[in-house]
Formats: structure tokens, C-alpha cells, sequence
């Protein structure tokens, strides 16, 4: 089956007209498979820190939603230690009216406004409950450490 | 062409299925290290399948998933002992070519079969009798 | 169907699902959001809401859109699908279809003919000719299809050909009767196969070769000696058919011959003498003194010297494997004493007996001589078989009574060795208890006290439960004393 065209418009209008403070480029071999990069909203924990991610369109996209994943390490509640993003859009909350660049926003957005009351990493979000301020000052260490390249 | 899923997301796919469980339980296996962002390293789990010489007994291996994972082949290794003759008796790396598993391996394998077809291969009637070395130890 | 759309489509006509102008555009009549009717059909399979505000949403609620967003999008200027095989045609949307169904040159028509299933482009139609179409030969008139025409004009039956002598055209079927009266044709002269290499054409032949043709004037000759020639090898061809009948006949009459041979071995005679000696009684004590005469009468004739036992054997192909047969039997002939006696008396029986045994020994070899009989092989095989048996029961019956013989010795014998040794075992009692009374006597001069409990003797490390299985308790009192002795 060759690449629905809705993939390939969206490719281009990715490459051509980014969305701030995002890219993503398909691999050459695989153009349902992307490599991302986030910056870290201003304002956030995570300014400054390029994350990188990746973001692959399963066969059922649009009407199933993207597969997302960190490949920097980051301190933050909704995401795990192996990059995995808990976001209601990419789960139940999926429809095939979004697109990649609204997913790419959102996982931005979440960057700014961690919900540790939805946690995928329980020790982080008790971290955050408990002592935002600390919890915070770990999520800049992070950001230093690993997303500053 | 279908949807080629990565290598990283099938990988996830994968620890999740065996976070769930897989199958009756008598084989299982997860990462090796669970902050490890690329899921290179895996442990699995074989209980010895009933009525042979391995019943009872619980085997641990090593499994390695490279940078072409899953269109080559992971890298097995028993870290229990073992006496099987697709399995080094020096080292306990099992011999993809020995192992029908691994020598025709497609993207369609996955980690679940290796061990599912490991657990197999130490029921059939070739191997179900072989003198095992004492129960426990390690390479 | 993919359209390409020569101008980008206004973003308020694109369907949120695929990104592309709404194609047959519906809308929800709960929240008012449009998308291609197959696009949001699908969506709702996978989840059963608005894809734009997740409300709640099932098939029921979507109609048609408006009008004038369907004429908005069908009347976007699309390319015609075959521009890349060539075809510049661009024109509104909802033309497209009747474009490419009568008009795109590029567009797929099945021939036009209706005569082949082929498919082909509709700008190739016209010049198609279609490989099946039903063409008629212009010369014969037969009908046939268009492929085969170029096969059936080659050879056309009323195509015109030349004829290749006199240059005259006329039809195909005619030529071969042409070719038997054509004046100009080349031909051999009529005596041709009996040596005359000329040729000519037909013309010249009766007025210029035939008079002056040296075969012609011995033509009856020729005539007479083919009819012969002919007569002779049909009679060969059926006498080496008979010849080859013959042979096989004899082949197999060999074969057979050679099996029932090897079959007899030894008593094939190939002029048949034995046949008087199958009458005559085969007992041992007779047939030892047939076989010297017989073998005599048998090479009479072929040999000055009967005598030697070698040469009697050997009138035949077979002599080697006789003699090698012979000498598995005994044989009474002087010739073979050694011989005579290995076979009765194996030598290595004597030692194996005492000399008592040695006389019955000697008398059963005097009786082996005569309960076995000599290989006649001068009487028949059932004669010579019925010889073998006779000495085979005669054998057994010697070695029954050679067995009794011995038993009765050797129970003799076992007996006398039992007495001797009873009486040796009374002697040695008798010595050992005089040692033990000079043994009893010795020590008590050197303890000074005799019969006492031995526990006190040896540190009391062996317990006295294990002395006495270990010697012979003669009188309680002496029941300590090995244990000493043993100093």
C-alpha cells in the first residue's frame, strides 16, 4: 500500500513550515517513522533542553492515534523512564482530526504544565506533590545533564 | 507496503505483552534494566517443561536485541546451566543457526517465540532425556 | 479515485480526516463538523465521536452537506489521472469521470471489436488490429484469424508460383502435376539406377541421351538380375530369421544344461554310465569295493593308466572339486592310508584319556573304519546320499555306546579318588591333633597357666565373639590358645 497522501501532506507542511520550537524528520527508509526534537517551553523546568523523541504512524493512522516516545531522559511526572508519554490524546482521547503537529504541541504543552495527578511515574509525581520546588530543581538538573546537547 | 514498525516501538510493544504475561507462565521475560532507553538487554525465564528432565527446574537467559532488531535475529544466551545442543556448553550462547527459531527468523518473531520454541525444543523427544548438569548452577 | 488538484483547495474545503477536498461531503447533524462521507464512516467504526469535539456521533446522524459546499468541491479544477502516460486534459472535478470514461485518450478500453479480451489504451484502439478478427484469404476465400493469415499465405493453394524450369506461373495445387510433364525440368536418365549419371532436361532425353546411353541397349538384363537379386535376399532375410530362431533355442538349452550342472556338481556325468550302479544295494561294506572298478570302467577308454586314484577321478571338467570332495570322506583305497586314518583316528583324541580309556579308544577307531563309508562317486547322487546316511546312523550309534563306555570309567575312576581322599583327610585329623596336644603342652610350660579366658590375653581388643568361627573348638578349655600360637 503506498503512503496515504494525508501522511505525505503533512510531511511536507513539517519540514517547510515547522511549528515553533519543534522539528520532526522522517527516516529515509521508513516515512511513517520520525525523529523529533522538542525545546523546553520558556518558563518551564525544561527551558533551554533540546529533548528529542521519536513518533512513529502505525498502518491504522489516522484513525489510530500516533506511538510517541522520549529518547532523552527527563524528569517529569507523565513521562517514564523509558520516554513513554502518558497523554490522554494519544490514547482514548485520539481523533483522527488531530495531526502530527498538534500531538507534537500538546507534548510540548505537557512539558509546561506537568499533571502529576495523572502520574506514569509514581516517584516523580510524589516527588512534584510533595515538593514541587525540589521536585523542579531535579527537572533542571535533568535538563542540564541530558538535553543541553 | 505495510507499516514498518520501528525497531524502539516494537520493542515497546513487546514489554508490554510481557508485562501482561504471556501464555500458561512458564516463560516470561523483561528488561534486564528497566531505565534502559534503547531495551537492548532482556532476561527471560523458561520453566522446564513436565515429564522430562527439566521439569521443575527454572532456567534463566540473556537476551540481546541489536541495532537491526527485529528484522535480525536477537542474541540468546543461557545463564543457567544446561545441557542442549543448540546451547555452547562452554558459554551457554545458543547457536542461532542450531535453533530453526533464530536460523529463520522474520520480523513476524518475536522475543515470546524464542523462548516459547526454546521450551519446545527442551520437550522433544531428542532432548527431553539428556543428562542435565546439577540443578542451579550458572555459567 | 486520487484527484490532483491544480490549485490548493481552500483550507475550509479539506475534510480534517484524510487532509484532502471533502469527497462526497457529509455533515453531522449533531455538531454541524463536515468530512468525506467514507472518511468519517470510518472514523466512527473506531470510535463513536465527532472526530472535531468528541461528541457523541453514530452513522444516523450524518446527511448530505450542503449544496453549496458539494458544488464548491465538486467544481475544483482537478488533472485528469493519466497526465503522467501523457494527457494534459485538466477540467472540474465531477467532469473528470466522464473525461476518462469517452474521452482520455490515455484511459483503458477493452478491444473495440469486442473480439479479444485484450485491454489496451484508447489512442492504440483504433489502430489496433485485433489478432482474432475473422479475416478471409483473398485467394481461396477461406476464413480464418488474423494471426494465422501469414502462416496460410505461404502455402495457399491458389497462390500463383513460377515454375522453376520453364518460367510458366500457374496455381500451387497445380505444380506437382506440372512438375511430372514440364519439358524444361531437369531429370536422370531412366537408367540412372543401374550407373548412367546423366541428366537433362526432359526434352533432350528420347532425342539426344537414350540412343547413345550404354545401359539402355542391356536394359533386359538389368531387369532379369534384379528379379533374382530380389528373390535371394528375401530367402536370406528368412533364413537368418531362422538361424536367430536357433540360436536362441540353443542359448536357452545351455542355460539350462549349465544350471542342472552345477545343480549335480560332482555325479554329472555327461555320457551317463552311472545309471547301472543305482540298482546295486549302497551298504558301506559294499560300496567300498565299487568304486575301484567302476571308476576303472568310466576311463578305460580315455585313459592307458587307471591306477593312480588322482587320475580315476578326473575324466571330467569337475575333477578338482571330486578330489576336493573326496578328501572330506575316508576312503578304503590303498592309495589314501594317511588319509584313511585322520579321518577315523584324530589324533588329537588320545591324550585326552587315561590308559584305561586308551583300549576302548582303539576299538571304537577299528569301528569307525567300518561304519563309514567311502564317497562313491561312481553311483548316483541318491545312491551316494543314501551311503552318507547309512554311515551317518552307524556313527551315531558308536558315539552312543563310546559315551556309556566312558561314563562307566569315569564314575569308576571318581569313585577310587574318593576313597583316597577320605582316607588322606583321616590322616591329616589324626596329625593336627597331635600338634595341637605338643602346641597345649608348650604353652602351659611357658605361661605357666593353661585354659584360661582369653579376653586377658590381647588388650581386650578383639572381642571374643569373633574367635571362634576362626579355629577349631576341640575341647572348651584350649578355646583361647590360637591366639598364642599365632606368636
Amino acid at each position: 500500500m503506498a503512503l496515504p497522501k494525508r501522511i505525505i501532506k503533512e510531511t511536507e507542511r513539517l519540514v517547510a513550515d515547522p511549528a515553533p520550537g519543534i522539528t520532526a524528520a522522517p527516516h529515509e527508509d521508513n516515512l511513517r517513522y520520525f525523529d523529533v526534537t522538542i525545546q523546553g517551553p520558556d518558563g518551564s523546568p525544561f527551558q533551554q533542553g533540546i529533548f528529542k523523541l521519536e513518533l512513529f504512524l502505525p498502518e491504522e493512522y489516522p484513525m489510530a492515534p500516533p506511538k510517541v516516545r522520549f529518547l532523552t531522559k527527563i524528569y517529569h511526572p507523565n513521562i517514564d523512564k523509558l520516554g513513554r508519554i502518558c497523554l490522554d490524546i494519544l490514547k482514548d482521547k485520539w481523533s483522527p482530526a488531530l495531526q502530527i503537529r498538534t500531538v507534537l504541541l500538546s507534548v510540548q504543552a505537557l512539558l509546561s504544565a506537568p499533571n502529576p495527578d495523572d502520574p506514569l511515574a509514581p516517584d516523580v509525581a510524589k516527588h512534584y506533590k510533595e515538593d514541587e520546588k525540589g521536585a523542579m530543581g531535579v527537572s533542571r538538573e535533568w535538563t542540564a545533564l541530558y538535553a543541553s546537547g | 507496503m505495510a507499516a514498518k514498525v520501528p525497531r524502539n516501538f516494537r520493542l515497546l510493544e513487546e514489554l508490554e505483552k510481557g508485562e501482561k504475561g504471556i501464555g500458561d507462565g512458564s516463560c516470561s521475560y523483561g528488561l534486564e534494566d528497566s531505565d534502559d532507553i534503547m531495551m537492548s538487554n532482556w532476561n527471560g525465564t523458561i520453566i522446564g517443561p513436565g515429564h522430562t528432565v527439566h521439569e521443575n527446574r527454572i532456567y534463566s537467559l540473556k537476551i540481546t536485541c541489536g541495532e537491526n532488531y527485529p528484522d535480525a535475529a536477537p542474541a540468546v544466551q543461557f545463564l543457567s546451566r544446561v545441557n542442549l545442543p543448540f546451547v555452547s556448553p562452554q558459554t551457554g550462547t545458543v547457536d542461532p543457526a542450531r535453533l530453526p527459531v533464530l536460523a529463520s527468523w522474520t520480523r513476524a518473531s518475536s522475543l515470546e517465540h524464542v523462548l516459547v520454541e526454546i521450551r519446545k525444543e527442551m520437550a522433544s523427544p531428542a532432548n527431553r532425556k539428556l543428562p542435565q548438569p546439577p540443578e542451579g548452577s550458572m555459567f | 479515485m486520487l484527484f490532483n488538484y491544480v490549485a490548493e483547495p481552500n483550507s475550509n474545503l479539506l475534510c480534517c480526516i484524510c487532509r484532502m477536498p471533502f469527497i462526497e461531503p457529509a455533515t453531522t447533524r449533531t455538531c454541524s463538523h463536515t468530512f468525506c462521507r467514507d472518511c468519517i464512516v470510518e472514523a466512527i467504526g473506531h470510535a463513536r465521536q465527532c472526530p472535531v469535539d468528541r461528541s457523541p456521533l453514530s452513522a444516523e446522524d450524518l446527511v448530505p452537506a450542503n449544496s453549496i459546499i458539494r458544488s464548491l468541491v465538486d467544481e475544483l479544477i482537478v488533472e485528469c489521472i493519466h497526465r503522467a502516460s501523457g494527457c494534459p486534459h485538466t477540467c472540474q472535478r465531477q467532469l473528470l469521470t466522464a473525461h476518462i470514461m469517452d474521452v482520455c485518450p490515455f484511459s483503458s478500453v477493452a478491444c473495440p471489436k469486442g473480439e479479444c479480451d485484450q485491454i489496451l489504451a484508447r489512442i492504440d484502439a483504433k489502430s489496433h488490429r485485433c489478432p482474432h478478427t475473422r479475416v478471409s484469404c483473398e485467394l481461396c476465400g477461406v476464413k480464418m484469424q488474423l494471426d494465422d493469415l501469414k502462416n496460410h499465405i505461404r502455402e495457399c493453394t491458389d497462390s500463383i508460383v513460377t515454375c522453376e524450369y520453364c518460367s510458366f506461373e500457374l496455381s500451387r495445387s497445380e505444380l506437382p502435376a506440372h512438375n511430372t510433364s514440364c519439358p524444361e525440368a531437369i531429370i536422370p536418365c531412366p537408367q540412372g539406377s543401374n550407373g548412367c549419371g546423366w541428366t537433362g532436361p526432359r526434352t533432350t532425353l528420347a532425342s539426344l541421351h537414350t540412343p547413345f546411353c550404354p545401359y539402355e541397349a542391356i536394359k533386359g538384363f538389368f531387369a532379369a538380375n534384379a528379379t533374382k537379386l530380389e528373390r535371394i535376399t528375401e530367402e536370406n532375410l528368412m533364413l537368418r530369421h531362422k538361424v536367430d530362431i536357433l540360436e536362441s533355442h540353443l542359448q536357452n538349452t545351455k542355460r539350462e544344461l549349465q544350471s542342472a550342472k552345477t545343480a549335480l556338481g560332482p555325479w554329472f556325468r555327461p555320457d551317463g554310465v552311472y545309471a547301472y550302479s543305482s540298482s546295486r544295494p549302497s551298504t558301506s561294506s559294499d560300496l567300498a569295493p565299487d568304486l575301484q572298478p567302476a571308476s576303472a570302467s568310466t576311463s578305460a577308454g580315455r585313459f592307458s593308466s587307471g591306477s593312480d586314484a588322482a587320475a580315476l577321478l578326473s575324466p571330467f571338467d569337475h575333477a578338482p572339486l571330486q578330489d576336493a570332495l573326496a578328501a572330506y570322506f575316508p576312503s578304503n583305497d590303498p592309495a589314501y592310508p594317511a588319509l584313511a586314518r585322520r579321518q577315523t583316528l584324530p589324533s588329537g583324541w588320545d591324550p585326552a584319556f587315561g590308559g584305561g580309556a586308551n583300549n576302548n579308544n582303539a576299538r571304537a577307531s577299528t569301528q569307525h573304519t567300518q561304519t563309514v563309508a567311502p564317497l562313491n562317486l561312481s553311483t548316483t547322487l541318491e545312491g551316494a546320499l543314501v551311503g552318507v546316511r547309512e554311515s551317518v546312523v552307524a556313527l551315531s550309534g558308536a558315539v552312543d555306546s563310546l559315551g556309556r563306555r566312558n561314563d562307566i570309567a569315569l564314575t569308576n575312576e571318581a569313585l577310587r579318588l574318593n576313597e583316597e581322599v577320605m582316607s588322606l583327610r583321616a590322616n591329616m585329623h589324626g596329625l593336627r591333633m597331635q600338634v595341637h596336644t605338643i602346641m597345649m603342652d608348650r604353652n602351659a610350660q611357658v605361661t605357666g597357666r593353661g585354659g584360661e579366658n582369653p579376653n586377658n590375653n590381647i588388650d581386650g581388643a578383639w572381642p571374643m565373639a569373633m574367635h571362634p568361627p576362626r579355629f577349631y573348638n576341640y575341647n572348651p578349655q584350649a578355646a583361647g590358645a590360637p591366639s598364642i600360637t599365632k606368636l
